[in-house]
């Protein structure tokens, strides 16, 4: 880069015919660009230099434009200072008297943080957890508060404005990727392209942009077209304690040659352990690939082919008492010893490449327009452990644990204190590996099973596969026909087929595993009812025998259609922005079940029903009437959805901007939200209806020079989600299905950023606040079936959860005893709301940026504050209240429905950069992040319930399951070196 | 520029090797051979009868350093036996109480196994002795084992070997205690047209089934084998009689919603000697029916666990296959 800027100096120089004039018409101008986001730069201010005179000062307008005239011909250094962006300078040379335009200065943000990937914090293992909430990225580095938030709030998980990450919307070239599945955030599958995915546009909370409407919690682009990655050479190595230890980086791209190609490509290796968490590791790869043409000036397509395959070891939650016995809040259950070596039974692997055709047609200023072909396919799988007629491995199985044998509190019914002391001292002492799977005992079990001949296994590894098949189409244009008036629109497409299915991934030293349901043979002793594929039972009168490679269990397509059509438009007159956007989709979606299930076999493919031995298996639904299907295809959910969106701007000279937002949007509900047991059947939630969201921002901010404010007041409700899940019910003795449906939730807050100059030069204070208050607002409708039969059960169908939203605190007497009222009613003192868990609702940080001679050092305080558990459903029943004895008392109302609320924390981060330039050629650097200084090693950053309930020896009410926790990691590090050529 | 380079040479060299000596290690990375089994032999001092005679009355907690060895006789994968298992050697059986689900994953039938007894709990229950944990509440003389590592520190795997041939015993040996706990074979006993279970309602109000056979010609009953039986009369699910007219339309629906798997002893007569088959309501064949030839007399070889409980002489069957139940 650098190289070509000499040589196009030089180039001008030579060629240059100086003269003087008396009156001056050369002058400079030029936009000042993110680097990192191709977004303008406002209030950025420019020097312009000649030798140590200062020739002109301007500032950048809001479009990130600046132009100086006036000046003579000859050679000035130009110099650029904008908050959160590192000092630039560059050599400007001004001749012929003509106006100079350097075009895009971008500058380089001046966070140090930004090298560990996104996808870290997205990747965190939530499936099979009963985790349903993943933790958020900011978008934007052009924000005070998101660069701020972006780094120093991710280890709290910190969800922006409390939302889930699935509102963020993220594109990849124009594209919608959000999963099409689940809507998560989809940076898990380029992590460890940082530099390939590095450019990106975006827009935060409500606003919109040129390649979509977006929603309310910001949108992004990465453009990852070839011309877009920085050119040259760049080599990196980085070293972290938290996630793995190491990762090589490699990148090149071509920038735009003369004959119109460019080309890119980036590899990387991310590899190991981390100091914190056990077992968990990485053995990944990254590849990315592109090349692009320009067909003159106006056309340009581009292609592109990038993945991120590998494995990953995972980790897993337990409860306080485990993690209090190891003296580890990092303990990690997922693990053993095999053969001398860590094996983590929780693998999650994937390769799911990616391939972009994109093609842009710019015929002019005012207009251009865009399409794309995107196809995502290829595995994912993750690994879990599976047994039959077997003990549960687990080590914290909660029958393993010290607590399971004695409690101080005489109604468990758990007094045998000599086993409780045995189990202490093994799990404190980790005697013969007590805190770890025991992989060769699975082993041996499996080896010494089969006597005689083969050996059935009964602990095997499964890996569950969901498999995608995702096209996508996408256009959209921007139109500008003069400077007041910006049009943009598209529409696009998607097709996704996604498959759902197990395979035998490691049969642990046994011959075979058969593809029967274990947990029917729990409730039926009818040997087809067991049967994971009934079809090929009655075809070969036995259950599938299968090996490694084989598919079982369950295997279904989730087919996906969305379309949508969307426009905005922006017009500006004096001073004054005004914004518009609208938006109308189509979603529809359907299970198509290619085993035929021995619980739910349906009717024959002639519409007769199923029978065996004797005994009618086909089964119709309780409350509809319908027959429950597993094998083909379900009833297919159509949704219409719009979204609208109003903005107001105005500007005012020297870097203010006032501006307001709403919106009101009505989506679709999500696959994994809509059927009740996709791995049995194709039953729906009921009342599956769009959510409704309605949402305001009112904002100010300020930037100009070093200065960067920024207020967002905000307010959202969300209406109508839904929710499923499965889990073990001990009031029923079954595994059950739990659909929530009515969900409401209610968003508001402040959101402050700001980065000021210090008096001492060179250092600024920088600051960020949220802080709001996101609550429950409804009481959910549940419908609980079981599993196995799809019975519902009579006291949990249709009925309203009554404790979701909030529990009781009930007035108490001076000894303890609940205040009652004149009919014997305990008094209800006040009512405390319940929260969306897993994000603190107060986050906040200040701290001091030190910025000179391309060193960069940040050092501050982050503190945060309430935050909550992830709340489980059947703890907010009235069943769970009343207990087995019917009876619902104060204590028991109390102590099942309330919702744990974590301890605040203050951390301290240090982040220090330094690069130096050779011979303006060459550019080598480092950074180190040092995060958690103080190494807090008792911050949760989230968890759940377990859905368990204990009988009480009074028979009188239930005691919860101890929950699961996810903790922080004390200190840690990131050491990244690289070198640019 | 030299210099630069070497430093970035440098730097990278000293990640790298840092980045190595902690993780590559532990990570599991491809195909090993299975493990192999570890067997352990211990010292015996005592042998299962010397073990036994030690027990006089109440809970006997052992604190000498006293080792078994027997030889594993039973197995819980037909779900008859519950968190438990025999052993025995040549001088007679034991039942371990050893409080785990799926035993015979770890210990197979055959199996040598030597147990450290010291710390461990010998106790009776209606006349069998058993050897367990020590039990605070004192509900029972022993509690089931339970822990990983009292287990891990008591019980020792040794080698796999042929199964213990069963004793054959005579009438006269069903009422010998020398043979409680042993792996026996009964032959021609004969079906006894009796039964014995207990039922509850949804009060806890029990409701003993005896002297009759009341149509059970089941080994036992699972939940679903009760309601099935339960309804049988009119095949819906509404109050009606059952068990012989025990339970009547006026208390049926008070049985039918606690119904749940139900154990059952079903008698055989060996000359004058009454045997109850006891099987477990949670066993894999509790549903199934014993076989006609045996349900319409036809002499009969049994195979499993003799048993005493109170006065009456039981009998434990591992399985219902043709191994155990031979006619």
């Amino acid at each position: 880069m650098f190289k070509k800027l000499t040589i196009a100096v030089s180039a001008l120089l030579i060629s240059a015919v100086m003269f003087a004039q008396a009156l001056y018409t050369g002058g400079v101008k030029g936009t000042v660009i993110n680097r990192s986001g191709k977004a303008p730069v406002a209030g950025a201010q420019l020097t312009l230099l000649q030798g140590a005179e200062q020739i002109a000062q301007v500032s950048s307008s809001a479009d990130g434009t600046f132009f100086i005239e006036n000046l003579a011909d000859g050679m000035y250094d130009l110099v650029i200072v904008a908050a959160d962006f590192i000092e630039t300078r560059v050599n400007v040379t001004v001749n012929g008297g003509y106006i100079k335009n350097m075009f895009n200065l971008s500058l380089s943000p001046a966070t140090v943080t930004e090298d560990i990937d996104d996808s870290n914090f997205a990747e965190f293992d939530m499936n099979d957890s009963g985790y349903s909430d993943s933790p958020v990225i900011l978008f934007g580095q052009n924000d005070v508060f998101n660069n701020i938030a972006s780094y120093n709030f991710s280890d709290i998980r910190f969800k922006s404005r409390g939302y889930n990450s699935e509102t963020q919307d993220v594109y990849l070239a124009g594209v919608r990727l959000n999963d099409a599945i689940t809507g998560y955030s989809p940076y898990s599958l380029w992590s460890g392209l940082n530099e390939a995915t590095r450019s990106k546009d975006n827009a935060n909370g409500l606003e919109v942009s040129d390649f979509g409407n977006g929603g309310y919690n910001g949108m992004t682009n990465i453009n990852a077209n070839a011309s877009s990655v920085r050119p040259g050479w760049r080599a990196s190595v980085m070293t972290n304690s938290a996630y793995y230890r190491l990762r090589l980086m490699l990148t090149y791209a071509s920038g735009t040659l003369d004959n119109g190609w460019s080309y890119a490509f980036n590899v990387s290796s991310r590899l190991g352990g981390n100091d914190w968490i056990k077992g968990v590791y990485y053995r990944s790869l990254a590849y990315y690939g592109a090349v692009e043409k320009k067909f003159g000036d106006e056309h340009c397509l581009g292609f592109v082919l990038m993945a991120s395959p590998g494995e990953r070891g995972s980790q897993n939650g337990s409860t306080q008492e485990v993690y209090d016995l190891v003296g580890d809040n990092m303990y990690n259950s997922n693990w053993g010893y095999f053969n001398g070596k860590v094996r983590n039974s929780r693998v999650k692997r994937s390769h799911e490449p990616i391939a972009i055709l994109k093609y842009d047609y710019t015929p002019s200023t005012k207009f251009s327009a865009r399409a794309t072909a995107l196809f995502r396919f290829g595995w994912n799988g993750s690994t879990a452990l599976d047994w039959y007629n077997s003990a549960d491995p687990r080590p914290d199985y909660y029958r393993n644990l010290p607590s399971y044998f004695y409690m101080e509190n005489t109604d468990y019914g758990r007094q045998a204190y000599g086993k409780y002391l045995w189990a202490k001292e093994a799990w404190e002492r980790d005697l013969d590996g007590t805190t770890h799977l025991n992989w060769d005992r699975m082993y041996l079990a499996n080896v010494t099973a089969g006597e005689d001949g083969e050996r059935r296994s009964n602990y095997i590894l499964e890996e569950r596969h969901i498999d995608q098949r995702d096209f996508n189409l996408a256009g959209s244009f921007s139109w500008h026909p003069d400077n007041n008036l910006t049009v943009n629109g598209g529409l696009n497409g998607k097709i996704n087929r996604t498959e759902y299915y197990k395979q035998i991934d490691d049969l642990l030293g046994g011959d075979y595993y058969l593809n029967a349901d274990s947990f029917a043979e729990r409730d039926y002793k009818s040997a087809a009812r067991v049967q994971n594929d009934l079809d090929y039972f009655f075809a070969n009168g036995e259950t599938p025998v299968i090996k490694e490679g084989d598919k079982f269990g369950y295997d279904y397509y989730a087919q996906i259609r969305k379309a949508a059509v969307w426009t905005n438009a922006s017009y500006t007159i004096a001073g004054l922005k005004l914004v518009g956007a609208a938006q109308v989709g189509y979603t529809s979606f359907w299970r198509d079940g290619l085993y035929r299930k021995g619980l739910f076999p349906g009717l024959s493919d002639t519409g007769e029903e199923i029978s065996y031995m004797g005994e009618v298996l086909t089964t119709y639904d309780p409350v509809t009437g319908e027959v429950i299907t597993s094998k083909g295809k379900s009833k297919t959910s159509d949704f219409v959805t719009y979204g609208f969106k109003g903005g107001l701007q105005y500007f005012i000279k020297g870097g203010h901007k006032l501006y307001a937002n709403a919106g009101y949007f009505s989506d679709a509900p999500t696959f994994n939200q809509a059927f009740v047991s996709p791995r049995t059947r194709n039953t729906i939630v009921p009342e599956l209806d769009n959510y409704k969201t309605t949402s305001f921002d009112v904002n100010y901010a300020y930037s100009n020079s070093s200065y960067s404010f920024r207020i967002t007041g905000f307010y959202t409700t969300i209406e109508d989600q839904s929710d499923v899940m499965s889990f073990y019910d001990d009031s029923q003795n079954s595994f059950t299905n739990f659909a929530m449906v009515g969900i409401d939730e209610r968003h508001m807050g402040v959101e402050l950023g700001f980065s000021v100059p210090l008096p001492v030069r060179n250092l600024s204070l920088k600051g960020a606040l949220s802080y709001g208050e996101y609550i429950y607002t409804s009481n959910p409708r549940m419908y609980q079936t079981v599993d196995n039969s799809a019975s519902i059960v009579s006291s949990t169908y249709g009925v309203t959860i009554p404790y979701w939203k909030s529990s009781p605190v009930f007035e108490k007497n001076a000894d303890g005893t609940y205040v009652t009222d004149s009919e014997g009613y305990p008094v209800e003192k006040k009512e405390q709301k319940h929260y969306i868990p897993s994000t603190p609702q107060l986050a906040s940080y200040a701290g001091l940026s030190y910025n000179k001679n391309y060193w960069f050092i940040d050092l501050g305080v982050a503190y945060y504050r309430d935050s909550y558990l992830d709340m489980n459903p059947l703890y907010r029943t009235d069943m769970a209240t009343a207990g087995p004895d019917g009876i619902v008392t104060p204590v028991e109302v109390e102590y099942m429905t309330a919702q744990e609320k974590f301890d605040p924390v203050a951390l301290v981060n240090l982040s220090i950069g330094k690069s130096w330039y050779i011979h303006r050629k060459y550019q080598i650097g480092f950074n180190i992040n040092a995060k958690n200084l103080t190494n807090r090693k008792a911050v949760k950053t989230g968890g759940y319930e377990q859905t368990r309930l204990i009988d009480s020896a009074s028979g009188e009410r239930y005691y919860r399951f101890d929950s699961k926790y996810f903790y922080m990691a004390g200190t840690n590090y990131m050491l990244n070196v690289y070198f640019k050529f | 520029m030299k210099k630069i380079y070497t430093m970035a040479a440098l730097a990278a060299a000293i990640l790298t090797i840092t980045s190595c000596k902690e993780e590559w290690e532990p990570v599991f990375t491809g195909d090993y051979d299975a493990p192999e089994e570890q067997v352990t032999e211990l010292d015996v001092t005592t042998t299962i009868a010397e073990l036994k005679a030690m027990y006089t009355s109440g809970p006997l907690k052992i604190d000498d350093d006293i080792v078994i060895k027997g030889q594993v006789t039973t197995s819980d994968k037909a779900g008859n036996l519950y968190r438990t298992f025999y052993i025995q050697d040549e001088t007679g059986g034991i039942e371990i109480k050893i409080g785990k689900s799926y035993t015979n994953m770890d210990y197979r039938i055959g199996q040598w196994l030597y147990i450290k007894c010291e710390g461990l709990t010998l106790g009776q229950y209606g006349g069998m002795l058993q050897l367990g944990y020590d039990d605070p509440t004192g509900s029972y003389e022993t509690a089931y084992i339970e822990v990983q590592y009292i287990i891990d520190t008591h019980i020792f795997k040794g080698k796999r070997d042929t199964p213990v041939a069963p004793k054959v015993l005579g009438e006269n040996d069903l009422n010998n205690a020398e043979n409680y706990g042993i792996y026996c074979e009964v032959q021609g006993v004969t079906y006894g047209n009796e039964i014995f279970a207990i039922i509850y309602d949804d009060s806890d109000n029990s409701l003993y089934l005896s002297e009759g056979q009341f149509g059970v010609d089941t080994w036992a009953m699972s939940e679903n084998g009760f309601k099935a039986y339960m309804t049988a009369t009119t095949g819906k699910e509404e109050p009606q009689e059952a068990f012989g007219g025990k339970i009547t339309e006026k208390n049926w629906q008070a049985y039918y919603n606690a119904a749940a798997a139900l154990s059952v002893s079903q008698y055989f007569k060996l000359g004058n000697v009454d045997l109850q088959v006891r099987s477990s309501g949670y066993a894999s064949f509790a549903d199934e029916k014993l076989p006609a030839d045996v349900l319409s007399g036809t002499p009969t070889t049994l195979r499993g666990i003799l048993t005493i409980y109170n006065t009456n002489t039981q009998f434990l069957l591992i399985d219902n296959s043709s191994d155990y139940v031979i006619y």
